[in-house]
């Protein structure tokens, strides 16, 4: 990997007294890059994205993004602000509606002028311009979920962390979520996503990371990684 | 072959579903039960007797004699049962009489049993409730009256148990009918100011005889008060009209509620099911908040989304006053129930300014219209992750989250001083203090509030931590955790307000009393956003 990494986990350790969640792991992600962590449930991709995320505290290493730590940093949130993360299952404000949601992300990080253009392309092309003045309890978990996208989409980021990202959504969206995140990558977006749909990292995941109980059994360029005996074993493809 | 099935009779269903339970209960679970139901008669029937005896013994006064019979008690009476019957159907509209349990609403309505029977076995002993309950109330309002005034017994206590009880009828009847009907439950909803006004309406009606008489017979609320008022020694011409009125509008309610018995959807009853399962969840953690935030919830696919449109400011720090903002026009109950307390706190210090009770009990109010309006912050704290998509520390978005509360409580505070300084309950430099005093102390009252709302729910830890105190420790643990807020709002607050009070009765000790109250003003706020400043996100 040649450019400098944008994100960078280094012996990223998480323990639940004598459970490990996650062991040593070593990950590096360029501006344009993206990486899948692949591996069935309970193998870690979760832990791995809520502590990259700043939203668990690491047992040991760390997570830094743009050379700043995440968890330990005096202004650690100016950090998180280069940060997206778009967990497995929405976290919406109940008396917020759709496009408020949108606007509110979109004013608090900053987004000047083009923020009703960013809004109405963004609504138009996850398919939620007719439910713009929903409120969350009014929708469906897959709509919810593409709010929640859309969120993570309406502000500026140099990493984007995406956790089950298509659980829930159909296959019209998910192709749209698909050319959403390859704009990004040609944007100059490191991408981490996690998933056991194979189908949608496919072509777009330059790398891929297998996880199994905690701990990383294989890495590297993504169709090997795919093809090879740790994913044929576990059953992945 | 017809796939047409027709209602089964629920006895032998419900006959089998008993004799499987029957298998699985604990022994004695039934005499435990009888025992507890025996227990309760008793304490009522010792604490009556005594009430009563009590009551007896003080000196009979004079001027509360004269007030009762001469209209005091049917404007207060006639309000009372307004209210009481307001309190019925605004239940209905998310509860209600018959309420199923969320497995009986997936397996037993969902067979072809007769729906009507079913509701029918549940609305019986909800109709025997009503009855019970304001027979009950009425036997207290005997004991307070019979007590007070030494009227013949007989005649005052078949007015009170039979005036009540008929309106309990009446009610759980009504709330039947608006249980059953999406339609009434959202006219209740939306009609409940009006009631609320009308209540008011009757316990203030200016007139003296005349317009106490004109409440009484204003509809059932007043037909039930009429008879009371007659056997306390008022004077109420057509009292066994009313009696009559009351006694075929209850039953005619109840015939009409029976006769409409299947015809509710199942979705209302589900609703009713979930809420109640989040009801009993949150009661069962101790969690005020959670059980109205089921209610609410249950209430929100009635009455959808308040359009409500709030131009978005373009500076960064606003963003999070412009969401609580937004927030508070779609609930503007908040801010109605945060008049509320406030007036009542305002106007009592102004009247009586003196009484330290009053002015604890006025901080207590202020504190529970600040509590009101931080519902965005509690939200926050509910799900710190949703808050890690903004780029604000957590305890910079905590301040943010006071600026529209605050303000707000500030605006509800002034309005009603001037509102107190228009009865002419304030003079001199007295309303002029208050003003300037309304932002700081909002401020003051709201931080407070965020300090105990940002801690959510009672967490687990809490409540274990409580259990394995013991049952001395445990209670008081759980409610010094749950009365932080409060706690903190009192000491802050009194003891400013004392300083300024006591100086206020001494000529030229204002000037030097508000200067030092202005500091101890700003010692204060400087502590309490430092406190939440340096707050982090719970993990």
């Amino acid at each position: 990997m040649s450019a400098s990494p944008v994100i960078r986990l280094r012996g990223l350790s998480k323990r639940y007294g004598d459970v490990v969640a996650l062991e040593g792991l070593d990950l590096e992600v360029a501006a344009g890059e993206c990486v899948a962590l692949i591996g069935h449930n309970g193998s870690g991709k979760t832990t791995t994205m809520r502590l990259a995320s700043g939203q668990l505290e690491p047992t040991s290493g760390s997570v830094t993004v743009a050379g700043v730590d995440i968890h330990r940093a005096p202004d650690a949130h100016r950090a998180r602000a280069a940060l997206a993360f778009v967990p497995d299952s929405p976290l919406l404000y109940d008396d917020l509606t759709v496009a408020e949601h949108l606007e509110l992300v979109g004013l608090a990080h900053g987004v000047g002028d083009e923020l009703d253009e960013r809004i109405a392309v963004l609504l138009d092309v996850l398919d939620l311009e007719e439910r713009r003045d929903f409120l969350p309890v009014q929708l469906s978990r897959g709509m919810r979920q593409k709010t929640q996208l859309a969120c993570t989409l309406v502000r500026p980021f140099q990493v984007l962390l995406l956790d089950e990202p298509v659980v829930g959504l159909d296959p019209p969206s998910q192709e749209s979520l698909r050319e959403l995140l390859e704009e990004a990558k040609s944007e100059g977006i490191a991408i981490v996503l996690s998933t056991h749909q194979l189908r949608f990292s496919e072509g777009l995941a330059d790398r891929a990371v297998v996880l199994h109980d905690g701990r990383v059994i294989d890495a590297g360029d993504y169709e090997p990684v795919v093809a090879g005996d740790h994913a044929l074993r576990l059953g992945l493809r | 072959m017809s796939v047409a099935a027709r209602p089964l009779a629920p006895g032998p269903v419900l006959a089998r579903l008993r004799a499987r339970r029957r298998a699985h209960r604990p022994p004695g679970q039934r005499s435990d039960r009888l025992i507890g139901a025996y227990g309760a008669v008793l304490y009522v029937v010792i604490g009556v007797v005594i009430a009563f005896r009590l009551l007896r013994q003080r000196p009979a006064t004079g001027p509360a004699s004269t007030w009762l019979t001469g209209g005091g008690l049917a404007r207060i009476g006639v309000a009372t049962l307004l209210l009481g019957l307001l309190a019925v159907l605004r239940h209905a509209t998310w509860q209600g009489p018959v309420v199923f349990r969320l497995p009986e609403v997936q397996w037993l309505l969902t067979a072809p049993i007769d729906r009507a029977a079913l509701v029918r076995l549940r609305l019986a002993r909800a109709l025997a409730a009503g009855v019970a309950l304001g027979a009950v109330l009425g036997l207290g309002a005997f004991v307070l009256l019979e007590a007070e005034l030494g009227v013949p017994a007989r005649p005052l206590l078949a007015a009170s148990l039979l005036g009540p009880a008929a309106v309990g009828l009446l009610g759980v009847a009504l709330g039947w009918l608006v249980e059953r009907s999406p339609t009434a439950s959202l006219v209740v909803l939306r009609a409940s100011p009006l009631v609320l006004a009308a209540a008011a309406v009757a316990a203030l009606v200016p007139g003296g005889a005349a317009g106490a008489s004109a409440v009484l017979w204003s509809g059932p609320w007043g037909w039930a008060v009429g008879p009371v008022v007659a056997a306390a020694g008022g004077r109420v011409p057509g009292w066994p009209v009313q009696a009559a009125l009351l006694a075929a509008v209850a039953v005619a309610a109840a015939l009409l509620a029976w006769s409409r018995a299947g015809a509710i959807t199942t979705e209302e009853l589900a609703r009713r099911a979930t809420a109640r399962t989040g009801l009993a969840a949150s009661l069962y953690s101790l969690d005020a908040r959670g059980a109205a935030q089921a209610r609410r919830r249950a209430n929100r696919t009635l009455l959808g989304v308040r359009r409500v449109r709030l131009r978005r400011p373009r500076r960064r720090w606003l963003a999070i006053p412009w969401r609580d903002a937004l927030a508070l026009l779609r609930a503007p109950a908040r801010l109605g129930w945060a008049l509320v307390l406030v007036g009542a706190g305002v106007l009592a210090v102004a009247a009586e300014p003196d009484r330290r009770a009053v002015v604890g009990a006025a901080v207590l109010a202020g504190y529970l219209a600040a509590a009101q309006l931080i519902e965005p912050l509690r939200a926050e704290a509910d799900q710190p992750d949703a808050s890690r998509q903004l780029p604000f520390a957590w305890g910079d978005l905590l301040l943010f989250h006071c600026v529209v509360p605050a303000i707000g409580l500030a605006v509800v505070g002034a309005l009603a001083t001037g509102v107190a300084w228009g009865a002419g309950l304030l003079e001199g430099p007295a309303p002029w203090v208050a003003l300037v005093a309304c932002l700081p102390l909002a401020t003051v009252l709201v931080l407070c509030a965020a300090i105990a709302g940002h801690r959510g729910r009672v967490s687990p830890g809490t409540l274990s931590t409580a259990f394995g105190l013991g049952e001395l420790g445990g209670p008081i643990y759980l409610l010094g955790w749950i009365a932080l807020g409060p706690l903190l709002a009192e000491v802050l607050v009194a003891v400013t307000a004392t300083v300024v009070v006591d100086a206020g009765r001494r000529p030229g000790a204002l000037a030097g009393a508000l200067s030092t109250a202005a500091i101890l003003a700003a010692a204060f706020l400087a502590g309490l956003i430092g406190y939440l400043r340096g707050r982090r996100a719970p993990a």
